[in-house]
């Protein structure tokens, strides 16, 4: 040590601290003594102490103006203050006390390791200040917290590089200030609340202009602290949720979230496929514990299940966040219900359109051995079970002119129309369905329906059909995934102007 | 957002229902949190639950709060943050509960930003509602006491961003009084006025304090019914039209002239997404009401058995009338339809188990071997339509959703077969004879043909309309 650090230890009890002192002194360091506020300033202005120790005790001045009074002081600005108090800090004076407060009485060697730390610290920004040349180092030497610290005090613009063995981040800096952060593919805050808990690695500052857009708008200080409580609650939060590695999925079930907070709108709209916890902690933009605690309120409030091991199995025509849609839609108006039956109206004859159903798609369990539908082109054929929360049934609905008044009552509310023969009679049926009942119609062409209907082509009768019309010819699961996405993207009418005028 | 900007944006809102969501929004957004509820203070009904948002299970949100239980500032309770919305009187406008911090817990220090928040909040719903008052008074035409029509379209626009927002269901009722014009012209236009206000009167009779009534132009008048289903729609409709039927200044005012009362049901989001599509399905459900077989038959005096022989015929009857409504058709019936019709009309009963319908089945023998007794023995707790089995008791005594009705010794109900359903946004009826080696039937989804059978049938056997 070329020269002996100087501290000023503030306290009107002079008592309290005298085994402090000793120890100070025994360890090299000068020590004085202000027994108040006003003494502490003076000694402030004239010695510039390396460290002061300030008993909330204090009289004239009190802790709160005595550190404001040094920061306003471009001589004294730079000297750490810890406050010693005897009562229990709160969250709320920590925020105006940035070296933190010690709470009497306390342990010597812990205090003078303190005091050491911030000597040590205090002596790096020394040797930074002024210093136009990149400046590299271990953090286990000089802890981020610490460097990024010294930057602010010192005011320094430029770019923090940082390095594990495993990954690389940088923070560019403007005035001291923290103004981006990026980790791989992750930036703003998220990314620099990811990097403040780095311990290991090495770093590297470079001054240099800073970026033209800032995305983070917080002091060092703050950034630091709140950086540091998302460490500390998103340690706390992930013992009580899956592993990274770890499936999610929505619920199909589920009710559907009206208006959510943006964290969870997002969330879920990253789980519209099946995906592990860390990738949805890397996707969503928003910081790491607002993720966490999004997906761990999902999760509790049974909208998100998670899957172990490999990513989870799509139904046999839809994933898990499409049947959430599709169901979402289809109770609109309606009560929630935790299993929901909905039909698909088949346009064609039970001796065609209906035994090659029975025979193409998978999954399809006929009502009875023998279904009566087949012989009469009337009624249900089978079900498919899309999930557990969602049942579909195929109903035949006769195309035949005499069945006319069947039409309206059994294809009233089915999600679509699949059409698999191409009479005109069964045209004429779907023709019904999509312009007076308004349903999305497929046409299951070539191999999707056997080949029943050969045509690429939509036919004219069924063109400009509102909710849709569409050909699909690979296979009859595909058409009916066709028909079925058709039933929840159908298009939706925004909110009155009146209504949406307050969304500013 | 300041504080003070969300407090004077509340402030600039003057409609209920905007403020309401407003409200909550600005709470959950100053707050980070995952969800909410408000309740509002009615005059009636004490703290009712009128909007939410975000992650909260509905299921467990009270429908009303004491006002007792209230506290007077913000307080925490577990996870919930709950703030009051007090006057500086200390009478309570509401309460928002917030759940589901994004960050974690909701800190203390919120507590008194949400107090100022509530406050300025109960200020803004104490005036809004006043407003409302206002404009409920201003907004009446002066002639027939009910609501303008710019009135009603702005309240329906807002009934639908609501009926979206919470998955919810609402009904769009017409009415038409079609011989207006030669009311007018014969009677002159004092009876033209009171032709209008007598069925604005009784409408204004069968309504719930919720619905709200509007003259359209001078013939035709809506009426808005929240939370109402096509069946509940359907029902007010037949409602209404009887007890204009049964008023006595109707009646004469009808011993002059018919008026042509016909009414139109469209419900939301089945019909339609906007007020204009709604609209649309209505005037367009007038039409085929017009159009009707109905009509065409002049079925209106015809007792339920004389109908049924009449749209039966035989065949040397001439062919039924084309009609612009919905289609009937006649001729021989496969065997097999009447129990096909009775297992599919249960497969749909059961695919929505809790959607109201009537279904009317006619038959020789109530037996447990019935397709539609066979097929509604699982229906659920809650099963919400009404089912009636009609006919000559069997081994039938109950059944969890069949009401079986015996009679005993109708010997026309030995010939005959009926199934009439009026379902959720449609209707069907299928009457047959049996015959030696041919079953004769009429079938029809024309809703007036059908639900003038229902109506016939329930008069001819004492059953309740619903």
């Amino acid at each position: 040590m070329a020269q002996a650090r100087k501290i000023l230890l503030a306290d009107a009890d002079l008592g309290s601290i005298r085994a402090l002192t000793r120890t100070l002194r025994t360890k090299g360091y000068q020590v004085q003594h202000a027994s108040d506020g006003s003494k502490a300033l003076n000694v402030a202005v004239l010695r510039h102490p390396d460290v002061i120790l300030f008993d909330e005790q204090c009289p004239l001045i009190d802790a709160k103006a005595f550190v404001q009074i040094l920061e306003s002081n471009p001589r004294t600005d730079d000297i750490p203050v810890v406050v010693t108090t005897t009562g229990s800090p709160d969250a709320h004076a920590l925020r105006h006390f940035r070296e933190g407060v010690l709470k009497k009485p306390f342990h010597v060697d812990e205090v003078t390791a303190r005091i050491d730390h911030l000597c040590r610290r205090i002596e790096a920004a020394r040797e930074l200040k002024g210093d136009a040349r990149q400046i590299e180092g271990a953090l286990t030497q000089l802890p981020l917290g610490d460097l990024l610290q010294i930057l602010a005090l010192n005011r320094r613009t430029g770019k923090l590089a940082i390095g594990s063995a495993h990954e690389r981040g940088e923070i560019h800096l403007a005035n001291g200030r923290p103004v981006n952060a990026r980790l791989g593919q992750v930036e703003g805050e998220k990314a620099l609340f990811r990097l403040v808990s780095w311990k290991d690695g090495t770093f590297a500052f470079t001054p240099g202009p800073a970026p033209h857009r800032a995305v983070i708008d917080r002091s060092m200080e703050d950034a630091l602290l709140e950086g540091m409580r998302h460490t500390d609650e998103k340690r706390r939060l992930m013992e009580t949720l899956p592993p990274l590695t770890h499936q999610l999925s929505i619920e199909p079930g589920a009710s559907d979230v009206v208006d959510a907070h943006p964290v969870t709108a997002e969330v879920l709209r990253v789980l519209n496929q099946s995906r592990r916890v860390g990738e949805v902690l890397d996707l969503v933009p928003a910081p790491d514990l607002e993720v966490l605690t999004a997906m761990s309120t999902l999760l509790s409030k049974g909208v998100v299940r998670r899957h172990e091991g490999a990513p989870v199995p799509d139904g046999p025509v839809l994933a898990p966040a499409e049947v959430h849609a599709l169901r979402a839609r289809l109770l609109r108006g309606r009560p929630p219900r935790p299993s929901l039956e909905a039909k698909v109206v088949v346009c064609g004859t039970g001796p065609v359109a209906g035994r090659w159903l029975l025979k193409a798609l998978p999954g399809l369990t006929p009502i009875a051995a023998d279904p009566p539908c087949l012989r009469s082109s009337f009624g249900s054929l089978g079900r498919l079970d899309v999930s557990e929360a969602l049942k579909l049934d195929f109903v035949l609905v006769p195309a035949l002119e005499a069945a006319r008044p069947l039409w309206r009552p059994f294809a009233t509310g089915a999600i679509g129309a699949l059409v698999l023969e191409s009479t005109d009679a069964v045209y004429n049926l779907a023709r019904f369905c999509g312009f007076e009942l308004r349903l999305p119609l497929v046409i299951a062409a070539q191999g999707a329906s056997g080949g029943a209907i050969t045509s690429d082509a939509l036919p004219p009768s069924l063109r400009g059909a509102p909710a849709g019309a569409a050909v699909v010819s690979t296979d009859v699961s595909a058409a009916l995934r066709a028909l079925l996405l058709a039933g929840f993207r159908a298009p939706q009418s925004d909110a009155p102007d009146s209504m949406m005028a307050r969304r500013t | 957002m300041t504080l003070e900007q969300r407090c004077l944006a509340l402030g600039a809102i003057h409609d209920v229902e905007q403020l309401q969501e407003r409200v909550l929004h600005e709470l959950t957004e100053l707050c980070g949190a995952q969800g909410g509820a408000l309740w509002v203070q009615s005059e009636r009904t004490g703290l009712r639950l009128r909007a939410w948002k975000g992650l909260v299970d509905k299921k467990t949100l009270p429908d009303s709060v004491e006002p007792s239980l209230v506290h007077a500032a913000p307080w925490l309770a577990g996870a919930a943050l709950l703030v009051p919305l007090s006057l500086p009187s200390g009478e309570v406008a509401g309460l928002v509960q917030l759940n589901d911090s994004i960050s974690g817990a909701f800190a203390e220090d919120l507590l008194h930003p949400t107090q100022i928040l509530g406050q300025f909040a109960a200020v803004a719903f104490k005036n809004a509602l006043r407003f409302a008052t206002l404009q409920r008074q201003g907004l009446r035409d002066t002639e027939t006491g009910a609501y303008t029509i710019s009135y009603f379209t702005d309240y329906a626009t807002k009934e639908i961003y609501k009926a979206k927002r919470y998955a919810r269901a609402f009904s769009l009722v017409t009415f038409s009084i079609d011989n207006l014009q030669q009311l007018r012209l014969r009677l002159g236009p004092p009876a033209s006025r009171q032709a209008q206000q007598l069925v604005l009167k009784v409408i204004a009779q069968v309504i719930r304090d919720a619905d709200v009534v509007a003259r359209a132009t001078d013939q035709e008048f809506h009426v808005l019914l929240p939370e109402t289903d096509y069946f509940g729609g359907l029902m007010f409709l037949r409602r209404a039209l009887a007890s204009v039927q049964e008023d006595p200044d109707a009646r004469a005012l009808e011993s002059r002239i018919t008026m042509g009362l016909t009414g139109g049901v469209a419900t939301y989001p089945r019909d339609g997404e906007d007020f204009d599509e709604l609209l649309v399905r209505c005037r367009r459900r007038m039409a085929e009401r017009r159009g009707s077989l109905h009509h065409h038959l002049k079925l209106d005096s015809l007792p339920f058995w004389d109908e049924v022989e009449l749209l039966l015929g035989t065949n040397a009857s001439p062919k039924l009338p084309e009609t612009q409504g919905e289609p009937s058709r006649r001729g021989k019936v496969a065997d097999v339809l009447f129990d096909e019709l009775q297992m599919e009309v249960a497969r749909d009963l059961m695919r929505e188990p809790s959607t109201r319908g009537l279904v009317y089945l006619g038959t020789p023998n109530v037996t447990a071997s019935l397709p539609l007794s066979k097929a509604l023995d699982r229906a659920p707790e809650g099963f919400a339509p009404h089912v009636y089995a009609l006919g000559k008791r069997l081994d039938l005594d109950e059944h969890a959703a069949i009401t079986p009705v015996f009679l005993e010794g109708d010997e026309r109900l030995q010939r005959h077969e009926f199934l009439l359903w009026l379902g959720d946004g449609s209707a069907y009826a299928l009457v047959q004879r049996r015959g030696r080696g041919a079953t004769w039937g009429f079938h029809t989804s024309d809703p007036m043909v059908v639900e003038g059978l229902v109506s016939k049938l329930q008069a001819e056997y004492d059953l309740q309309p619903y």
